[in-house]
């Protein structure tokens, strides 16, 4: 019951007409994001940054959530009447969505990812209620070796769960945490690998590198290929859906809320691995599996689902532990500590009005993004049109104005393109940013947790075995590693489900 | 994703050199770290010294790039994109000449000058559309950064002239 008052203190937050104001801005500039092809989530996050220094910290946070819960809408609009994923979660659904569209079922398909975008959301929306208060009151207890484990527990699964090869994301996760020891130390205040250059002096602005790596270097990637105009826009027709189809969708979109909800909290899940699984599952359980791949609702509904339950749940570890689970959240993460709150197990207490306020907006948010679908669908579609160059040209002059805002200072810009290039060419070479960006967050919080423990043990690795949630947690890391290494040494390239992901995903 | 990303053939000498490029760039970045952090002074693990923390992940880091260096790839997720490299160079050149432009010159004239370059030559479109569009996200761009957000920016030559920062 506790909760449900709390629940309501959050409403009492969010729905004054500036946070309202908030919830729409950031799910609408999510949604025409995720249409536009060429600019993630991440980097649309990087790029509004600057902008929420001035805000409340809680308007600040409802309005970069709604961007990347809203970017998971947009995607679905693109992937289903043109085949191009606006972002990497959605190209599952292009597959059985785009065959819907082609079939004259463009309606139906983007009606029943809608609602079941709704219901995942909501219903990760109460998971999240239920779990995140205990769980951060179980994480107080923990010390400096308690999170080292998880530090490293969490890289070591974001390397485990990308979609591509997992020694080049361990090797960009070190590169990540190397580059956070760039600075001041925070222990002996010696400064470390700064070059002379007093603008490394407190390390390299977090912003500058998520917007080099995400923004600049997607920007470069496509301006190859800039010039190709889109295929021809399908027709939308109707956006309902009948009754069967209701029937076939029901059971996917409950299992898709209850698959993306815990794929959403490991760190690395997110959208694409949870609408992979989640298409998977239904492949799987269908009684019609030829169908797949050929028009299948069900393989819209599904993964619609899963990836936005899961962009909701990715939330969990961040306000209860202080740990992003992937590069949206490492940037939020980012927001918050520029408004000087430093998110851990004492988030929901010290500052109840903004996590409260942040679910609350959340389930707002859901709700008009319903509404929102239902009538400007038509508007986005003309979004497309708009040519990637031109596209690219302005948001170029708004990431680099943007990111002199940070210090008012030109190093940031010059440390942004170098981000940039080589964010291009680790695409080019078959590398992620997200294990470099995300290690690079959390490479300050584990070496400072890593010479504490060491500080409290007298130099024995022994504490990271002893202590029992850090046992089991060394044990998991260990899991991973070995399983890694087995992998290798035999060849398989990935677990399974990366093996079902590039089958379905990359069947081209 | 894109059907036009041809994957690199793993059978000659020089693209298996180029394979593991990556991995010997890598090396290189830890190797500098791992000597500066020694520089830096190791310490023991019961005193640890502010070079302990690097000098290990550069050494996780020289191993697995070793190792890439040794096994290669198979080349599957490379893309040969060595005949394609100058429109982004052209791109971060542009962004070079914003950076220094901005600094002596404000947003303005820099905004212009550069959103010309970009929209003709990269993106393709006719002067008369450069020229509009260059137009339009500059002003867009100064009112949403000047007026709104009250940012402070280098002085800017063009605004000046209307009695703006």
């Amino acid at each position: 019951m506790d909760s449900l008052t709390n629940l309501i203190d959050g409403f009492g937050v969010i729905l004054t007409p500036a946070n309202l104001l908030y919830v729409l801005l950031g799910v609408m500039i999510g949604t025409v994001i995720g249409v536009l092809p060429g600019l993630g989530p991440t980097a649309t996050i990087a790029l509004l940054l600057p902008f929420t220094y001035g805000m409340e910290p809680t308007s600040a946070i409802i309005m970069l959530a709604g961007v990347y819960y809203g970017s998971m809408y947009g995607g679905t609009i693109t992937s289903v009447l043109l085949r191009i994923p606006g972002e990497a979660a959605s190209a599952v659904t292009a597959i059985d969505g785009y065959e819907m569209t082609k079939a004259g079922r463009a309606g139906p398909a983007l009606a029943i990812s809608a609602v079941g975008s709704f219901i995942g959301g909501t219903i990760a929306i109460i998971g999240l209620i239920l779990i995140a208060p205990s769980l951060a009151g179980f994480a107080v207890r923990f010390g400096p070796p308690e999170y080292v484990t998880l530090t490293v527990l969490g890289i070591v699964m974001v390397t485990y769960l990308g979609t591509k090869s997992t020694l080049k994301s361990v090797i960009a996760a070190a590169i990540g945490l190397l580059l956070a020891v760039v600075g001041t130390d925070p222990i002996a205040g010696t400064t470390r690998f700064t070059l002379g250059l007093p603008g490394l002096f407190s390390g390299i602005d977090l912003v500058a590198v998520a917007m080099g790596l995400f923004g600049v270097s997607e920007i470069l990637y496509v301006m190859e290929r800039s010039g190709q105009s889109h295929g021809k826009i399908g027709e939308v027709g109707r956006l309902t859906f009948s009754r069967e189809d209701w029937k076939a969708s029901r059971g996917p979109i409950t299992r898709g809320s209850l698959l993306g909800f815990p794929i959403g909290v490991l760190p690395g899940g997110g959208g694409v691995l949870s609408s992979i699984a989640s298409y998977g599952v239904e492949k799987r359980r269908s009684k019609h599996p030829e169908e797949f791949g050929k028009g299948a609702i069900e393989g819209v509904a599904g993964p619609e689902t899963a990836n936005n339950a899961s962009s909701i749940s990715a939330f969990i570890p961040l306000l209860t532990l202080g740990l992003p689970s992937n590069a949206v959240l490492a940037l939020i993460l980012g927001a918050l500590m520029a408004q000087n709150i430093t998110p851990g197990p004492q988030l929901i207490t010290a500052h109840p009005e903004l996590f409260w306020g942040v679910i609350a907006s959340m389930l707002v948010g859901n709700l008009i993004l319903l509404l929102l679908n239902w009538p400007m669908v038509g508007f986005f579609v003309q979004l497309l049109r708009v040519r990637i160059g031109i596209i690219g040209g302005i948001a170029m002059l708004i990431t680099l104005v943007g990111v002199y805002t940070l210090n008012n200072s030109t190093f940031d810009m010059w440390v942004m393109l170098i981000m940039g290039v080589l964010g291009y060419f680790m695409r080019k070479f078959g590398f992620e940013p997200a294990p470099l960006v995300l290690a690079f967050v959390l490479g300050a919080i584990l070496e400072e947790s890593f010479r504490q423990s060491m500080l409290l043990s007298d130099g024995s690795l022994a504490i990271f075995a002893t202590r029992p949630i850090s046992a089991v947690l060394s044990v998991f890391v260990l899991v991973f590693i070995a399983s890694s290494i087995w992998g290798a040494v035999r060849k398989d390239k990935k677990p399974s489900i990366i093996d079902q992901a590039k089958e379905l995903a990359g069947e081209d | 994703m894109n059907s036009e990303q041809t994957a690199v053939a793993t059978h000659s000498v020089k693209d298996k050199i180029f394979q593991r490029v990556p991995y010997a760039v890598g090396a290189l970045i830890g190797l500098y770290f791992l000597l500066g952090a020694i520089g830096l002074g190791v310490g023991t693990l019961s005193a640890p010294a502010p070079g302990l923390w690097p000098s290990i992940v550069a050494v996780v880091l020289i191993g697995c790039c070793v190792v890439g260096m040794l096994i290669g790839g198979d080349g599957e997720d490379i893309e040969d994109f060595a005949g394609r490299l100058l429109r982004p160079a052209i791109g971060v050149a542009t962004l070079s000449l914003f950076i220094l432009m901005f600094s002596r010159f404000g947003l303005v004239l820099s905004g212009l000058v550069v959103l010309v370059i970009w929209f003709r030559f990269l993106a393709r479109e006719t002067w008369f559309m450069s020229v509009v569009l260059a137009v339009g996200a500059t002003v867009v761009t100064y009112l949403l950064f000047v007026q709104l957000l009250a940012a402070r920016f280098p002085d800017d030559v063009i605004a000046q002239l209307w009695g703006g920062r």
